[in-house]
């Protein structure tokens, strides 16, 4: 099932413009939205799930029409989603909590609804601790709940908006995992600020930067785009940093000096040397300042 | 709708707002002991103005301020409003909880109340039947008990914050309270009196009124339902909570 945006537009009461033209066609399967925070990413994600309206522009989920009020009720029937800010009832249990969500999804059949929470709680490995209240759960067991919760009414759309963001490494490892064994019968729009989330999970993405999409496609043709604008350079003593139209992604202290990987132009004088990107540096490539902006407008005109 | 979700929906709603309501008049009645027992100069009409005021005036106020922290407050409301049920509809039902179990409490503590005569009973109910004259009593607490709580509905719905309209509520409780004169002296304004049963029982219009008064409620309830269909206002009182 295919997303369909064109020509977004979101401008919040008091004039600030979260979303700015933004076209984008999200496919079946995962798919990373990238960005800083402030980028529209969370605005995008809840206009897709009907909680915010567009202030113009067109959104279709499959068959669905998004800016319709029928047709967002049509999306909802079919959405999964997990909120960065997942609020939770503490004094339930993981299985109440489960049962209750999965009567506001229409599962009206207890019989039903009690296999499919416990199918689910097997699923995010949370059986042995299902009757305990989620008041004592940690960070990440609160997530597995919560897309436990968001996969209640098996959906053919489901958004995840920061889910690994404050897990420890372990954690975020499981929950990585567990998304991309979702992927393969539905579309999973995946946020996320953070690279690694999107290198190990998703074979498309998108990037965000000041309400503009700034980059959408592979992330093969990511690497190919900032391919050339990754280097290597090696200062005598720490001390010196690079100098130029650069962004620093890492340093590596040698003893007798530093090593310093960017994405940018150092200049021929620099002695640096070409390195393969990784998927971090393209992001660095792409929110660099101007960066993204040219390539979104040139996004825009090829879209139409 | 089903057991099961109006179970799990008593359960949410906070452990005060189910203690809450027996918990006046329990306290009252406590109280009007208290005053038999140790002042000996109140006269049995002071007692039972005291008794009937918590039925028409405390438990109202109590289940219309419990109504307003609940309609805009839920730990989950980004996720409720993903969801095809409208946020209206779970916020009425959590509403009518409160109201049935404060309506339940108030006819239990009425029976009470009223065998032991300390009702105050309106001239227009004085020449009626014990069951005509009881049933229609009901009306001192229903009244004021929908008002003031579909009040808190709408203002909680408006202002997108339980606290300030609980604080509104309690204004207009006091203001109603302390100049029930100017109630009572404008005919426009009829319709709008919560409390004759406590404070002026002498009044020709109770019956009238008291119908008036639920009327209204009907019209917050569904301006308060209205002001919740739009999920973007509650989202943005969700991220204000959570900031």
């Amino acid at each position: 099932m295919n997303v369909t945006i064109t020509d977004l537009h979101k401008v919040y009461r008091g004039g600030v413009r979260a979303l700015n033209d933004v076209q984008l066609t999200i496919p079946n399967g995962m798919f990373g939205l990238l960005g800083p925070n402030g980028a529209g990413k969370t605005t995008l994600m809840r206009i897709l799930a009907g909680i915010l309206r567009p202030t113009s522009g067109d959104v279709r989920v499959g068959e669905y029409d998004g800016a319709t009020g029928q047709g967002q009720q049509a999306i909802k029937r079919i959405l999964g989603y997990l909120p960065q800010d997942l609020g939770m009832y503490p004094d339930l249990s993981a299985r109440e909590f489960l049962d209750y969500f999965g009567l506001l999804k229409g599962l009206d059949d207890r019989r039903s609804r009690h296999e499919r929470v416990e199918s689910l709680l097997a699923m995010v490995a949370l059986t042995d601790v299902a009757s305990r209240k989620i008041k004592t759960f940690s960070g990440g067991m609160k997530r597995r709940v919560g897309i436990a919760q968001a996969l209640l009414n098996d959906p053919r759309l489901l958004i995840v908006d920061e889910p690994t963001a404050g897990l420890d490494p372990e954690e975020r490892i499981r929950f990585r995992n567990l998304l991309a064994d979702l992927g393969g019968d539905r579309t999973v729009l995946l946020s996320t600020h953070i690279v690694e989330d999107i290198a190990q999970t998703c074979q498309r993405l998108a990037i965000m930067k000041s309400g503009r999409v700034v980059f959408a496609g592979a992330t093969d043709e990511l690497l190919r785009a900032t391919r050339g604008h990754v280097w290597l350079l090696t200062t005598p003593h720490t001390g010196a940093r690079p100098q130029g139209d650069l962004a620093i992604i890492s340093t590596l202290n040698t003893g007798s000096g530093a090593q310093y990987r960017v994405v940018g132009e150092p200049g021929p004088q620099s002695g640096a040397i070409p390195a393969e990107p990784s998927l971090e540096d393209a992001y660095m490539w792409f929110m660099r300042d101007g960066q993204g902006d040219a390539l979104a407008s040139s996004m825009t005109m090829s879209a139409r | 709708m089903t057991i099961d979700r109006i179970r799990y929906e008593v359960r949410l709603l906070r452990v005060w707002a189910l203690v809450f309501p027996p918990l006046i008049f329990i306290g009252m009645t406590l109280l009007a002991v208290g005053i038999a027992l140790f002042t000996a100069h109140v006269d049995h009409h002071t007692r039972a103005q005291l008794m009937t005021a918590s039925l028409e005036m405390l438990a109202p106020l109590g289940a219309a301020i419990i109504v307003a922290s609940l309609t805009v407050s839920d730990p989950a409301m980004e996720l409720r409003l993903t969801l095809p049920q409208p946020y209206g509809l779970t916020a009425l039902l959590r509403a009518g909880l409160v109201v049935g179990w404060s309506g339940v409490v108030a006819l239990v503590a009425g029976v009470f109340i009223y065998h032991w005569r300390f009702w105050r009973i309106p001239q227009q109910l004085d020449f009626r039947g014990v069951a005509g004259q009881f049933l229609a009593l009901q009306l001192t607490w229903l009244a004021p008990l929908l008002c003031l709580s579909a009040l808190g509905f709408c203002l909680a719905a408006l202002l997108r914050n339980g606290a300030i309209s609980g604080a509104i509520l309690g204004v207009a409780w006091l203001i109603e309270s302390l100049g029930y004169g100017y109630f009572l002296a404008h005919a426009w304004l009829h319709p709008l009196f919560l409390f004759p049963t406590t404070l002026a029982p002498q009044i020709t219009f109770w019956t009238v009124s008291r119908l008036e008064l639920i009327g209204i409620a009907l019209a917050f309830t569904f301006v308060g339902w209205l002001l919740l269909r739009d999920s973007e206002r509650l989202i943005g009182a969700a991220d204000a909570a959570s900031e």
